[in-house]
């Protein structure tokens, strides 16, 4: 009987073949070196342990509890509060059946293939989400009602449901996975935001390739037909979609008043969706040979890779409202932080996926010149899809960072979830009580939850996708 | 902008009519077998997309500069670098910054901080990354979980609240001024005021201070003499590999050249009858004069980064050994060389060649985070820049020489990165 | 095949074929660049006992705000008790008031109101970008703000100083006993410009320890790692108030800081709008009108009041009329401050008295202080 290692991916048997003593023996005091190594660090690790422990219980969590709300969501009006909590069930339940489906078919692939996989357990889930788990589970603890929790039940209760669904759907439905959980994202930031611009715009553009998926099959055996489900189809469903969604754009709230520990997850997600776009086209674009292409696309990216992010916030703060025409209306903070996140997640993405297009042999692009496909098919349907499977885990790495990152946009005023603490220990109950280390320490935790989730993940996928052994 | 964009457009089809007039001329006249027409000419469509990006750049650059310029007329901000010789009112701690002297001054002092950080802090990160890195692999359990944890703690949360938590853990570890932590020195009361503090180290929540080597007469020619004692050492060093290559014993050149050295500053030393003395901190009155001193947020920015840089160099060396073929390692087994030997001789060497690119990488990221040093008080490049913009000083001009500054920085260090990268390949396959 | 020909000719073509789209491309008359600043003319309406409605103007700042419903106003949220955000997630202190008396009195509630909190150095050019209507977060008067930044100061409604804080056992009474200590100062206003300036003519030799944010200052002051912090009197004020140690606060205050609402310049009719709506709480204080006490004044004799918050008055022949005095405000924008967010007095206790500071200079001129606001006639 084996489990899985979620470290390495790798089979172990689940008994050791050495007694406990023998283990002890052999792994912490092998030779006089190793056993004063292991007596220091232990006591270094008790001390550590002690100390922290010790502090965390015995100091006053009062003002994390009085600012709760302003932690997760900023300034979000307590009587739209139904709106995140909807949108993020949504989200939940659709992550849920996407990532179920997704599942799913990566199982009968590999089982199609011959190739030994586990089904996964909820037990493994709850491995490889803990920490997440256990911060939610801390903010409860700070809430003073029981509704949270009951939201927070119902939220697993979805993901679950959604799950049995999702692993148990027909093949049609099943191979929209990564559609669902698009639907899901779309639906939270509608629900919370409005579904104008950018939003409709995303939407059509799923719609679009649904349709032009799931009505390929049949029109495709024509040379028109499949210009038609390539073009004309797509562009009908991505127009109905962006119609319908632009007319309920005042069913959102906006988000002016987001802030707290939901805006960093949004600006993080947003900043690297609409980011890999704009980079693959410019690692694309720094490949070609056309000197002028490949000059601006150098220059962009190394100019941007170059400066430190702060000074690309100021500039999003000072220079970007100059370069708006003298007559429009200038977007608020949020949005021109949105629009230089993009365009730095875009950069950096452009250098990760370059290197996933340098990774696909040259074998296969003339492989499939020979079988007489074009350059624009041979990029969608050869070279794309394996450069991007090589660096799933450093556009992880590059989601890490950037969720990191959003901590500075402190520095142009917005309340993001780093700066509550600043704020929080402002007001008057808590003003000069030096409760900084407190506030700092919620902070860093929420923080850590999430990084390290994302990082566990980022290597589990490394190890499945078989990166780096062949 | 649509004006531009029709007339861009106007342009484009112009150009490409006329081409197109002119190639149907032309094969009129020379009659057929030509080539290709224009649209399917690769030839031309190569120079055809690069115009037409062009033009689509340029149009939009002068769309954004027309804004741009519109709207610092509307609000009178002027566009030249003058005030970069007002003076700034900007002092530093520890740095003989002169707030009546220039604005470029206080940028100077700014990068020269900058500089400080980066030039202490490298090494420190290197080494320390090294040590965890090796660490992780340990056959010691403890040891290894340890190392994991440290490198999981300090990779998942943001740079900023590594620095400040440096930065307050100092500030509690350390005592205030006037009670000071001394080695081999003492602490006199004054009549009005803090203590009297020398030693040969001194260690408060202010600033840290080392003792240093103050000249004294003949230091000049001291100075000369080690020149030479170097040079001689290096001829030292250089014959011991001669030695080496042509008989093959050992040429342990390092402690040949090390003595040399060594014998030839304690000879100077005497013979010159005291060139120099130890200069030991002392702080009087709240003013601190020799030895070398350390501003405690200089200490806490650079061990913050320090800490966090190496929890990512760490993840790199581990890496980098783990890809060193494992024949490699079995074959410094067969060949009886200990541990240590077979890091030193066969492991690392090859491990650094992998590991190289990575690592210029968190050199850059290491320069970039020094921005966030006037979170703890210590100013540099940015904290200076974010003072002028507090100040109303024009702020494009400042924004394009902080990104200048950032810019130039990195594309310096990643030039002699992959000078060195490239010589490392050079070796070997 | 000739290709050094071809080469040549292909180059030629591409240089002269770039050369027409940049010369093209840049010759541009600035169709989309044309300047926003109008001026409107403040409807001019005599004095007299008709009653005239409120006139709005044709362009301008106060229309576009009547037109959006709201007044953007651009704050702090780290500044006790001038603007910060508490627990429930919203906006409060004494500058926030300020917006919401501009919300009372422009457009009759002073909830619509969008605070936008803003660092040091966006002040200025979010007003001057039309970002934010009026920018009321504790900004000090100068004349190169007046001039060089555009900026247009209103009434001072707190007389502030920088000044200095020490521990009561540091043995510093005076700032020459701060010579060499080491002073903590907040990044982002001109406090170490004024430090520089003042104990540099004194000769006060100092080290600057400049911190991004309180947060890290007030540890590094407890902690002993400046021994002076130096920050405008009402900030020391309230962290004095706040902290577990003795503090005194030195006599020297080094610089005249008056804080007041700004605009833009360019629109006299929104800046005498804002200038008399921050005004009126002054003149309400001065009269004794509070938001308690405001009913019992609908039957007062007094002409001044009754002009002031816009009660009828009666003339020789009987008839009941509503002066109007052609800002373009409503008649009774000065009730709905009074009664929506209080007068002078009321907005001060509310937001400042909890922190421990007093009126000082800021009580009115009857009082010995310096508010002291033009007559409502």
């Amino acid at each position: 009987m084996t489990i899985e290692d979620t470290d390495s991916g790798v089979d172990r048997p689940l008994h050791s073949d050495q007694t406990p003593r023998e283990w002890v023996q052999n792994n912490l005091f092998s030779s006089a070196l190793n056993s004063g190594i292991s007596v220091v660090s232990a006591v270094f690790a008790g001390l550590v342990l002690y100390f922290g422990v010790g502090w965390a219980l015995n100091v006053d969590w009062e003002i994390v509890r009085a600012n709760l709300r302003n932690f997760m969501i900023g300034q979000f009006p307590k009587d739209e509060l139904w709106r995140p909590w909807a949108g993020g069930l949504a989200l939940v339940a659709g992550v849920g059946v996407g990532s179920a489906g997704m599942a799913r078919n990566a199982f009968d692939d590999a089982t199609d293939k011959g190739l030994s996989t586990e089904r996964p357990t909820w037990i493994g889930l709850l491995r490889r989400f803990w920490p997440i788990l256990a911060f939610i589970g801390l903010v409860l603890t700070f809430t003073r009602t029981i509704q949270p929790t009951l939201g927070v039940l119902a939220g697993l209760g979805l993901f679950v449901a959604g799950r049995v669904i999702g692993w148990n759907m027909p093949q049609s439905i099943r191979r929209f996975s990564l559609h669902i959980i698009g639907i899901g994202v779309l639906a939270l930031f509608t629900i919370v935001a409005g579904s104008g611009g950018l939003v409709a715009v995303v939407g059509g553009f799923m719609a679009a390739t649904i349709v032009s998926t799931a009505v390929g099959d049949r029109l495709n055996r024509t040379v028109l037909g499949g210009k038609i489900s390539a073009l004309v189809l797509p562009a009908m469903g991505a127009a109905a979609v962006w119609l319908v969604m632009s007319s309920i754009n005042s069913f959102g709230y906006g988000w002016k008043e987001w802030g707290g520990l939901y805006l960093t997850l949004f600006v993080t997600v947003a900043g690297i969706s609409t980011g890999m776009p704009l980079g693959i086209l410019l690692a694309i674009g720094r490949r070609s040979q056309l000197p002028v292409v490949k000059g601006f696309c150098v220059m962009f990216i190394e100019f941007i890779r170059g400066v430190p992010l702060i000074s690309l916030l100021f500039f999003s703060g000072f220079m970007l409202p100059l370069l708006f025409p003298p007559s429009a209306e200038i977007p608020d903070g949020i949005t021109r932080a949105m629009i230089v996140i993009t365009l730095f997640s875009a950069a950096y993405i452009a250098e990760i996926v370059r290197g996933g297009l340098q990774a696909v042999p040259q074998g296969q692009i003339e492989a499939a010149q020979a079988q007489g496909l074009s350059t624009g098919r041979i990029q969608r349907l050869i070279v794309m899809p394996q450069a991007l499977r090589a660096v799933i885990p450093a556009m992880v790495g590059q989601f890490i960072s950037l969720f990191k990152d959003t901590s500075l946009l402190a520095i142009i005023g917005v309340a993001e979830f780093l700066q509550i603490a600043t704020i929080a220990n402002t007001q008057q109950d808590f003003l000069g009580k030096g409760l900084q280390p407190i506030t700092y320490t919620f902070v860093a935790v929420g923080y850590w939850a999430f990084a390290y989730t994302m990082s566990k993940e980022s290597r589990r996928l490394e190890t499945r996708l078989g990166v780096g052994t062949r | 902008m649509l004006e531009r964009i029709l007339r861009l457009t106007l342009i484009l089809a112009v150009l490409a009519g006329a081409y197109i007039a002119l190639w149907a001329a032309r094969r009129s006249v020379k009659g057929s077998a030509n080539g290709p027409p224009p649209w399917r000419d690769t030839k031309v469509l190569v120079i055809a997309a690069q115009v037409a990006t062009l033009g689509v750049l340029i149009t939009v650059g002068d769309y954004l500069w027309a804004n741009f310029r519109a709207r610092t007329d509307e609000i009178g901000l002027d566009l030249n670098f003058d005030f970069l010789d007002q003076p700034s009112g900007i002092s530093i701690a520890d740095n003989p910054l002169d707030p009546n002297s220039s604005i470029q001054n206080a940028l100077l002092a700014g990068v020269k901080n900058t500089f400080l950080i980066f030039i202490v802090g490298i090494p420190l990160a290197v080494l320390l990354g090294t040590l965890i890195g090796v660490a992780r692999l340990s056959t010691n359990w403890l040891l290894s979980k340890i190392a994991t944890i440290y490198v999981e703690f300090f990779r998942n949360i943001p740079t900023l609240l590594v620095i400040v938590f440096t930065w307050q853990a100092l500030l509690l570890g350390f005592p205030r001024e006037q009670d000071s932590w001394l080695i081999r020195g003492s602490s006199t009361p004054a009549d009005s005021g803090p203590p009297a503090l020398e030693g040969l180290f001194i260690f408060n929540n202010k600033r840290f201070a080392f003792p240093s080597i103050a000249g004294g007469e003949n230091f000049l020619a001291y100075q000369v003499v080690f020149l030479i004692g170097m040079v001689i050492a290096i001829g030292v060093w250089i014959w011991r590999t001669r030695t080496f290559n042509a008989t093959g014993t050992p040429h342990r050149r390092i402690l040949w050249s090390l003595a040399t050295l060594t014998v030839i500053g304690v000879a100077g030393y005497f013979a010159l009858s005291s060139p120099f003395s130890v200069s030991r901190p002392i702080i009087e009155q709240r003013i601190a004069s020799g030895g070398i001193k350390m501003q405690m947020p200089y200490v806490a920015v650079m061990f913050g980064l320090v800490l966090y840089t190496a929890s990512h160099i760490a993840e790199i060396v581990r890496g980098s050994i783990m890809s060193v073929p494992k024949g490699q390692v079995e074959a410094g087994n067969a060949l009886a060389l200990s541990g240590f030997q077979r890091y030193r001789f066969v492991v690392l060497p090859q491990a650094f060649r992998v590991a190289f690119p990575p690592l210029i990488n968190q050199f850059l990221n290491y320069t970039k985070n020094t921005s966030l040093a006037i979170a703890v008080g210590f100013a540099e490049t940015t904290g200076v820049i974010q003072n002028l913009f507090g100040q109303s000083r024009p702020a494009p001009q400042l924004l394009l020489i902080l990104m200048l500054i950032y810019l130039a920085l990195s594309l310096i260090l990643s030039a002699i990165g992959n000078l060195i990268n490239r010589r490392l390949q050079i070796v070997g396959r | 095949m000739i290709r050094r020909g071809n080469a040549l000719k292909r180059t030629a073509g591409v240089v002269m074929a770039l050369g027409l789209v940049a010369t093209a491309c840049s010759s541009s008359s600035d169709g989309d660049a044309d300047s926003n600043t109008s001026d409107s003319v403040a409807a001019e309406e005599p004095v007299d006992t008709e009653v005239v409605e409120s006139t709005q103007s044709e362009g301008g700042r106060l229309a576009a705000v009547q037109a959006a419903g709201a007044v953007e106003c651009g704050g702090n949220d780290t500044l006790p008790g001038f603007g910060i955000i508490d627990a429930d997630g919203a906006f409060s202190g004494f500058d926030i008031d300020f917006c919401k008396v501009v919300a009372a009195a422009v457009l009759g509630d002073s909830e619509a109101v969008n605070v936008t909190p803003l660092v040091a150095a966006q002040r200025f050019p979010t007003l001057q970008s039309g970002e934010i209507d009026v920018l009321i977060r504790n900004t000090t008067w100068t004349a190169s703000r007046d001039g060089a930044e555009q900026a247009n100061f209103l009434q001072t409604t707190f007389f502030d100083g920088q000044g200095f804080m020490v521990r009561s056992d540091s043995g510093i009474a005076s700032l020459e006993d701060a010579a060499n200590t080491t002073i903590c100062v907040l990044q982002g206003t001109t406090t170490l410009l004024n430090l520089n300036a003042v104990l540099g003519d004194r000769g006060i030799p100092f080290t600057p320890l400049e911190f991004e944010s309180n947060d890290e200052l007030q540890p590094a002051f407890v902690a002993e790692q400046c021994e002076v912090w130096t920050s405008d009197a009402s900030q020391l004020a309230s962290f004095a108030a706040n902290l577990d140690i003795d503090t005194t606060v030195l006599p020297d205050i080094i610089s005249k800081e008056p804080l007041g609402p700004v605009v833009a310049d360019g629109d006299t009719e929104w800046a005498q709008v804002v200038n008399w709506a921050v005004m009126a709480t002054i003149q309400a204080e001065e009269f004794g009108i509070t938001s308690e006490n405001i009913d019992s004044f609908a039957d007062s004799e007094d002409s001044g009041i009754r002009r002031f918050l816009g009660l009828p008055i009666e003339d020789d022949d009987g008839n009941a009329v509503v002066a109007e005095v052609g800002l373009g405000l409503p008649t009774d924008f000065a009730s709905n401050i009074i009664s929506q967010v209080g007068n002078y007095g009321e907005i001060f206790e509310r937001n400042l008295a909890p922190l421990g500071l007093e009126r000082g200079p800021n009580a009115l001129w009857t009082e010995g202080g310096l508010m002291y606001v033009p007559p409502f006639r």
